[in-house]
């Protein structure tokens, strides 16, 4: 589905990682593990273009992303270390206003809230809410919409084991609809996946 | 759902949440506004209260001090954003980069130029400004402050992920225009001369303006992105 061949990154004359090549199937989990630093956020960030690529090819469905790049971003949910959330927002307008709920309706978005235990919190403002509870919103938009692709960076990070196990089990749902993930992690997580080790540019 | 109706969800959905944003944050609309009041208030109380002293120099005060409130708010437009997270939703969103920016500058605009004319309603008091000249400050505000928040916006792309000064620093000197073709409609009409020659320039830069701006402001937020 995603078939990344000898990417190279750059980023203000130094190189983040260099020759890279994995491929990530229809409904599988690819785990990116490395240190702080390692390239893992420019990776995800590289993938959708919001970072320029030095070298290598980044092909969507057998076809270069260059040429699919609206289709490929439309087919894809990203969530990087920043979680998109507005503190002046309630829990319920940050799902509302999300980006990526032209198909959403109220009740998608209840039932979202339902799923990261977070439906009795829906008129609070989200500055009210402990980082853990931020994750947790942030993680209800994977479930406004159906992606087949989603890039999350460091999705287990400021979750408690509850979390983890929430996180865990959304993962693996919507696995078994087809959807797959390629997230970022500093040491290797339970989820079934293929791991792959970024370090020392490479 | 056809791809023009997609379009104006997407324009519809980046205005409304920009609008929601601003009034949940007083401050955004009320800073400027308060700003351009207490300047306006300021020079009736520095040079006297002479009424027609005060009227020959209204235009031009009024000019600069909506010039300088619709500057407090440019780093809203994008920083806030690119500072959450949320611009890179954007950016990713599949969805035209030019529309999210005509979106944050009418919601912009909606937020800090809009009051700004109905507050200069209130400045004609202050400064003695005749009735018959309300027509030529309205129209001319309205245009005007359109201009600059489009200005605002590509100094907001220019400067994203840097200092709220930078990018008045940046479009104080690409608003001029605009303040001197403000000020000579408002002169010319004040000497009971044509002041539409003026407000059509006025006009042309807005036609121009508003899908050159918007193209610029685009790609100054790609240029600028990392």
């Amino acid at each position: 589905m995603l078939k990344i061949e000898n990417l190279s990154c750059q980023r203000s004359n130094d190189l983040v990682f260099n020759d890279l090549s994995f491929e990530v199937s229809k409904g599988t989990n690819t785990e990116i593990i490395g240190s702080n630093g390692s390239g893992k956020t420019s990776l995800l960030k590289c993938i959708l273009g919001l970072i320029e690529k030095k070298q290598g090819k980044i092909s969507w469905k057998q076809k270069p992303i260059e040429e699919t790049r609206t289709f490929f971003l439309k087919s894809c949910f990203y969530q990087g270390h920043q979680l998109a959330l507005k503190n002046n927002f309630t829990v319920f307008e940050n799902l509302k206003f999300s980006h990526s709920i032209f198909n959403s309706n109220e009740k998608k978005i209840m039932s979202s809230l339902k799923e990261v235990d977070l439906f009795e919190y829906r008129e609070r403002t989200s500055s009210d809410l402990s980082m853990g509870q931020l994750k947790r919103l942030a993680i209800a938009k994977w479930l406004l919409d159906e992606h087949e692709l989603y890039l999350i960076d460091e999705p287990f990070a400021s979750l408690d084991q509850e979390g983890i196990l929430l996180v865990s089990s959304i993962i693996k749902k919507l696995n078994s609809k087809g959807c797959s993930f390629l997230f970022t992690s500093h040491t290797s997580s339970n989820i079934d996946s293929r791991e792959i080790l970024l370090d020392n540019y490479s | 759902m056809n791809e023009k109706s997609t379009l104006f969800n997407w324009f519809m959905l980046v205005l409304k949440r920009d609008l929601v944003l601003s009034f949940k944050k007083i401050a955004t609309f009320m800073i400027p506004l308060v700003f351009f009041l207490i300047v306006i208030t300021l020079f009736p109380l520095a040079l006297g209260t002479e009424g027609s002293f005060l009227s020959t120099l209204s235009s031009g005060v009024i000019w600069v001090a909506a010039l300088l409130s619709s500057l407090l708010a440019v780093e809203s437009i994008f920083n806030e954003d690119y500072r959450d997270g949320t611009l890179d939703q954007f950016l990713i969103s599949g969805e035209p980069t030019f529309i999210l920016v005509l979106a944050k500058v009418l919601a912009h605009w909606l937020v800090t130029g809009a009051p700004l004319l109905l507050a200069s309603l209130i400045s004609t008091f202050f400064l003695f400004l005749p009735e018959g000249l309300l027509f030529p400050l309205l129209i001319s505000l309205l245009m005007g402050t359109f201009l600059l928040s489009l200005l605002g916006a590509l100094g907001g792309a220019l400067t994203i992920g840097k200092t709220a000064i930078l990018s008045a620093v940046i479009v104080l000197p690409l608003s001029v225009p605009i303040l001197i073709l403000g000020v000579a409609v408002m002169t010319s009409a004040l000497n009971g001369q044509d002041f539409f020659s003026y407000l059509y320039f006025l006009g042309a830069m807005l036609a121009i303006g508003t899908p050159g701006l918007c193209l610029a402001t685009t790609e100054a937020i790609f240029i600028n992105y990392d």
